[in-house]
């Protein structure tokens, strides 16, 4: 027997996780489809309080925690990635969801970035991409085209934007894949395969602020992606770096990118190997004899 | 009945809606759910029911204009004329507007221009994600109409 599809009834109302806060995107905000992907997976593959945590960092996507019910910490600009390896190392049985911004994730927090993904540590990023800051009403990001006319760069951004999928997989990401924030279902499916990954997993999701960002609409992406072929093979990390190289008009690849088999972080950690920090019983040493040493 | 739900969405309202309405409506029809974009005129030409969904934007510098999907799918058919079909039309908008639903309009035009039925009135629902479980209702109780009404 076929599997009822999921009613939009049962994800995105109902108390199992719904809050009392109502969303404040702007109408039209692409973080609606994002947050209606994420609520369709919980959903789906029963993740809740008991066995997963949610960090964000500091931009709009960050609202996104407010608005389901699992326990969430929101970190400081950038350094959401930090809270949430603390988070996985300290009970590595929960599944942990890191939502960060373009301008979060690869400005301010670039260098956690780059290091979580070195590490492989198992955690899945929805990085939230409006190429631009949108909290702060429009100012360029690291994902900002080039030539883009933004409040920060009123005579045209002169910098070129960085790639974050580029930049994962050089640093050793182990899970990349790619959508846009209106594809709904397919989003949601990318989530659950990402969260089943072993390792550090980043799903750039393209997401229009429709404010402030004229250039990268609904319209835009919904023109100009693709998605990636049934033969694409995503363990084959040249045609993986190959397609991050893929950014132009009728020309954006969506769907998973790359995907390897590497232990994570938090299987190599001899301390965790039985069971996890939290369960593990607080031992009370007395440092005496170390002082003794020293003084 | 051979019903075809077609609809545009941008942050995923419509595509909600879209979904709930195919749920009623398959309790005693045959439904296809298909995106505005992957529509072909065969699809509308199999169908006896159209169900047609989408936002109200701006495009080409109007405001509350169908999405270009729709748009494309309108301008195609627009010499056709289907007095045996039948259409149902939706969309998500906003009252904060200065044309709510003006996406809605356009397609009740467009209905009459090509000769079809328009079963019931349609459904304008406002600011979908700000009250979620009213818009549900809302949407729920037009699509048991709608499904009375055939």
């Amino acid at each position: 027997m076929s599997k009822k599809k999921l009613q939009p009834k049962q994800y995105l109302t109902g108390a199992a996780l719904s809050t009392p806060k109502p969303c404040t995107w702007c109408p039209g905000c692409g973080d609606f489809g994002i947050w209606s992907a994420f609520r369709a997976a919980c959903m789906q593959e029963k993740w809740d309080n008991k066995n997963t945590a949610l960090v964000a960092g500091i931009g709009c996507h960050g609202h996104i925690i407010n608005f389901v019910k699992i326990t969430a910490f929101e970190g400081l600009h950038g350094r959401a990635l930090p809270v949430a390896s603390g988070l996985k190392m300290a009970n590595h049985d929960l599944n942990v969801f890191v939502f960060t911004g373009d301008g979060d994730s690869l400005s301010e927090g670039g260098n956690h970035f780059i290091h979580a993904a070195r590490r492989n540590q198992n955690l899945t990023v929805i990085l939230h991409d409006n190429a631009l800051y949108a909290l702060t009403t429009g100012q360029a990001s690291p994902r900002t085209p080039k030539g883009q006319v933004t409040k920060s760069t009123p005579g045209g951004n002169i910098d070129d934007p960085l790639h974050p999928l580029r930049l994962a997989l050089s640093a050793g990401a182990t899970f990349l894949a790619r959508e846009y924030s209106g594809n709904v279902e397919s989003l949601k499916e990318i989530i659950i395969e990402a969260n089943k990954h072993e390792g550090f997993s980043v799903i750039q999701v393209m997401q229009p602020c429709v404010s402030f960002n004229k250039v990268y609409t609904h319209r835009f992406f919904q023109e100009n992606i693709y998605k990636l072929p049934e033969d694409y093979d995503p363990t084959d990390t040249f045609s993986a770096y190959q397609k991050t190289f893929e950014w132009d008009y009728k020309k954006i690849p969506v769907g998973i990118l790359y995907q390897e088999k590497r232990k994570s972080y938090e299987a190599q950690l001899p301390v965790i190997s039985k069971k996890t920090l939290v369960k593990q019983p607080v031992k009370k040493k007395t440092i005496t004899s170390l002082y003794k040493k020293f003084i | 009945m051979n019903v075809l739900i077609l609809y545009a969405s941008n942050s995923g309202s419509n595509y909600h809606s879209a979904v709930t309405i195919a749920d009623i409506l398959a309790q005693k029809h045959r439904v296809v759910i298909k995106n505005a974009s992957e529509v072909q005129i065969s699809d509308i030409e199999k169908a006896k029911l159209i169900v047609m969904g989408s936002p109200s934007w701006m495009v080409n510098g109007e405001e509350g204009m169908p999405h270009e999907d729709v748009l494309h799918i309108m301008d195609a058919l627009q010499s056709t004329r289907y007095s045996q079909k039948k259409f149902a039309l939706f969309g998500c908008g906003d009252k904060r507007y200065t044309f709510f639903c003006g996406a809605v309009d356009h397609m009740e035009n467009f209905v009459k221009k090509i000769q079809a039925k328009e079963v019931i009135s349609p459904l304008k629902i406002d600011g979908f994600y700000f009250q979620l479980d009213e818009s549900i209702k809302q949407i729920e109780s037009w699509s048991k109409k709608l499904l009375k009404a055939l």
